[in-house]
């Protein structure tokens, strides 16, 4: 085994001798890097934005159902004994809140019009901690818990039928028994979620009114819990499956209705985790593209020192410096590039993360001003830990391919020819 | 004289230049591949949600799509029809829409009663094509419909069933009648899946007395004629001082949602590929700047002869000016083919999703590049590999001829 030591140090000055080449590959790197790592972050913070404002907006991160509720959404199958649920509840880590309803598909009608209403009876000042519906109303006010026969239309719905604040509202829904029962209640305020489903159906009633009206006695449909965070949800999730000795909400219409059935915010609507994945696997290929310029252009710069040094290498090999000697040297060369780059690389990223995270993109001006499919036009980028995994096997692997060609290169190298090269 | 002398210097260091045309080209045929993956998947959501029910135009009597009363039904179907055919358009239908309750054994549910001619709603639409149980409505049909499956298996009804809907008629009563469920269709589509129900035109008619009225009429056509198409009906329609009898309302006018989705999506795009962008510059930048470097001993020997430093300028610009276009030329190539290549492949991302579409999205994308993408696309990279060449031409301007030549 020959001494490397000698050549550790002769790569290293090598890097001082052309503070120019070498600071433009480490920008190479750095840049790449962080362009990368900000990227991931904010395509991070897009998918987590879609899923809060999904669990946040109205479904809550997991919601517990009599048996069979969630795919039939028929009133006889609701829960007969919610203190039962709240025992259940009782004690359980990492919840934030916790409300109950009554959730129906109706009919809501005035003078002239009617539509279809899907009726929420709330419990006001619970709900208005766990689900951000209170922050939607755009006109007149959110419910109280002394009102009684008032109702909160969503926008869409209220232009349907052509009523403002202060209107009268018809609202007809069937009971267990299959009779049509109906309640006037009176509009105290309008919202807009930017959700079609909600602004367009939603009428939002006391659950008390609703409980009378609908003659549930102390019955209700939904416990809706929301968690501190996303990562509490399945522990959640199967800690109640096992309290309540409850399902998933799966069972067929058919399932005996006296059990539980506990379900996560993804269970509820497979919609915002599919079209999460989706838009996950979309940015993949987005990223996967991106990495490749970024190798492209690392590689591209470190052919170019290599082409640049052809005649340093010849004349290195003319001295008898052996093949493996130099690939080593080159090899040695790129590892502190890479590292220096990778640092700077994910400082900058990091900073750029940290930065907008806390401003936010505004894309606003490109696109319109809106909220729906649960997405705000303003962008907080997040940076994921597999996400940064990712980015550095690509940048490790980046580095290994950056600096394996060229080293076999310049070990390949023809002395003479090499020399000549000009 | 100076651009020989550019051109010449590329081709003598081919080396070199194919490094740095690579650079160029391999940022602009990604750009252009993340292009056409983002405008395929958006156009063929646009397409399918205009081909699944809505159609590309809609014309109504004025004010019927925010409050749909049958009295508000088409003042003159016939001269719209004979308007549209005038305007060359194949692709129409008429409909009457309105709200029905449907009752169930044990519930019931509010849907939206579609009346169609069995006919022509087969050119017009692809709703036919999502029926899984049964069949769609045909010409001869008597009181027969076609129901989403969520809805069908919310009220509890198989093919062969029958289903009363109830629905306020044209002056106001409630009108019931009893159709039999002859198709059940399975779109993935939460609105087409859930709340809908086909019946054919001339039961509608019946049961709704409408004598031949019509609310909607349904237009299909490509993206690139959809502004001209409206402007004409609108100028044709409500042009000859009948006040506004019509209201004529593109896709997005109706459903902004998804349009507003695109658009957020190519602006959050706008940004990768400013990214993406930055490097590729980066890249030019660093190999033109590397080669400048290496070529400190002929600067500074032209330098030497008389060259002046702003000519020398012109030159190492004129170069990278030669190489810029020969690395969008390549890149462009290379690019356009990727997205010809995957648009016949298509690009399954079914694993991603589950078997069923949803939000009008095919899980196998067929890339395709709308041209003002492409356009901005090949600009910003010329442009970007021209700026990046200013710091080399700068800096080769100032050389001094002894130090160059003495350079390393």
């Amino acid at each position: 085994m020959f001494d490397l030591s000698i050549y550790l140090k002769l790569g290293w000055r090598n890097l001082w001798l052309h503070p120019l080449r070498t600071g433009l590959t480490v920008a190479a790197l750095a840049l790449g890097i962080a362009a990368l790592t900000f990227l991931s972050a904010m395509n991070d913070g897009w998918l987590q934005q879609i899923r809060t404002n999904f669990a946040l907006t109205m479904t809550g991160h997991l919601q517990i159902h009599a048996s069979g509720f969630q795919q039939t959404l028929k009133l006889a199958r609701h829960i007969k004994d919610p203190a039962q649920v709240m025992q259940a509840l009782d004690g359980l880590a990492g919840i934030h809140s916790v409300t109950s309803r009554l959730r129906v598909s109706g009919l809501a009608s005035v003078a002239g019009a009617n539509a279809g209403a899907l009726v929420y009876g709330v419990e006001a000042d619970k709900e208005r901690h766990l689900s951000r519906l209170a922050g939607f109303v755009t006109q007149g006010r959110w419910l109280l818990d002394s009102d009684d026969r008032a109702v909160v239309l969503g926008d869409g719905l209220a232009d349907r039928l052509q009523v403002a604040l202060g209107d009268k509202v018809v609202l007809m829904a069937a009971l267990d028994n299959g009779d049509i029962a109906s309640e006037v209640f009176r509009v105290r305020g309008l919202l807009h979620s930017g959700v079609l489903d909600i602004d367009d159906l939603a009428a939002v009633v006391p659950l008390g009114r609703a409980q009378q009206w609908l003659d549930m006695g102390q019955g209700v449909t939904d416990i809706v819990v929301r968690a501190d965070d996303f990562e509490q949800v399945t522990g959640l999730v199967d800690q109640l499956r096992q309290r309540l000795h409850a399902g998933d909400g799966s069972q067929s219409a058919a399932a005996d209705s006296s059990g539980y059935e506990v379900m996560s915010w993804s269970e509820i609507d497979p919609m915002a985790e599919q079209w999460s994945a989706f838009a996950d696997a979309y940015t993949w290929i987005v990223l996967a593209v991106v990495i490749l310029v970024v190798l492209a252009e690392v590689l591209n710069t470190m052919l170019m020192s290599m082409h640049e040094r052809s005649r340093e290498f010849g004349l290195m090999g003319a001295l008898g410096v052996r093949d493996s000697q130099m690939f080593f040297m080159v090899i040695w060369e790129t590892v502190i590039l890479v590292s220096v780059g990778s640092v700077l690389g994910f400082m900058t990223g990091g900073w750029a993360v940290w930065h907008f995270g806390k401003v936010g993109i505004d894309l606003s001006q490109f696109a319109v001003a809106f909220s729906f499919m649960y997405m705000s036009p303003v962008i907080h980028p997040l940076l994921a830990f597999d996400s940064l995994l990712g980015i550095l096997g690509a940048a490790i692997l980046g580095a290994v391919v950056a600096g394996l060609f060229p080293a076999w290169k310049a070990a390949r190298l023809d002395p003479a020819a090499a020399m000549r090269e000009v | 004289m100076i651009f020989q002398l550019a051109w010449r210097n590329v081709l003598r260091n081919a080396r070199r230049s194919l490094i740095t045309i690579a650079a160029i080209a391999i940022g602009l045929a990604a750009l252009l591949f993340l292009w056409g993956f983002n405008d395929g998947v958006h156009n063929s959501m646009m397409r399918n949600l205009q081909q699944a029910i809505i159609g590309s135009v809609q014309i109504h009597a004025d004010g019927y799509f925010r409050h749909p009363k049958l009295s508000r039904d088409l003042p003159d179907v016939q001269r719209v029809e004979d308007l549209l055919i005038k305007l060359g358009v194949q692709q129409y239908t008429r409909r009457i829409r309105t709200f029905a309750l449907a009752a169930g054994d044990d519930n019931s549910e509010g849907l939206v009663l579609l009346g169609v001619d069995p006919v022509r709603e087969v050119r017009v639409t692809n709703l036919h094509t999502k029926v899984s149980r049964g069949r769609f409505v045909s010409p001869g049909d008597g009181n027969t419909c076609v129901l989403g499956a969520t809805t069908a298996r919310n009220l509890g009804l198989t093919l062969g069933d029958d289903l009363v809907l109830l629905a306020a008629d044209r002056f106001g009563a409630l009108a019931a009648d009893r159709f039999t469920l002859v198709g059940i269709v399975e779109s993935g589509e939460m609105g087409i899946d859930r709340g809908l129900v086909v019946v054919p035109l001339a039961s509608l008619d019946a049961m709704l007395g409408m004598q031949g009225r019509m609310t909607d009429i349904i237009v299909q056509s490509p993206p690139d004629k959809l502004e001209a198409l409206t402007a004409a009906l609108k100028q044709g329609l409500n042009g000859q001082g009948d006040a506004h009898a019509y209201e004529i309302l593109r896709w997005y006018d109706m459903y902004p949602m998804m349009k507003q989705w695109v658009d957020l999506e190519n602006a959050f795009y706008y940004i990768f590929l400013g990214v993406v962008l930055l490097i590729v510059a980066a890249g030019v930048m660093n190999t033109v700047l590397m080669s400048t470097l290496e070529r400190m001993h002929e600067f500074g020997i032209m330098l030497a002869l008389g060259c002046g430093g702003w000519r020398l300028a012109a030159l190492v610009g004129l170069e990278s000016v030669l190489l810029g276009l020969a690395g969008s030329a390549l890149g462009l190539v290379v690019g356009l083919s990727l997205v010809g290549i995957f648009h016949h492949l298509g690009i399954d991302l079914s694993s991603q999703m589950d078997s069923i579409t949803r939000f009008y999205i095919n899980p196998v994308i067929h890339p395709e590049i709308d041209t003002d993408h492409l356009l901005i696309t090949l600009a910003s990279v010329l442009l970007a590999a021209l700026l990046a060449s200013l710091v080399p031409a700068w800096r080769a301007a100032r050389l001094q001829p002894v130090e160059a030549i003495h350079h390393v």
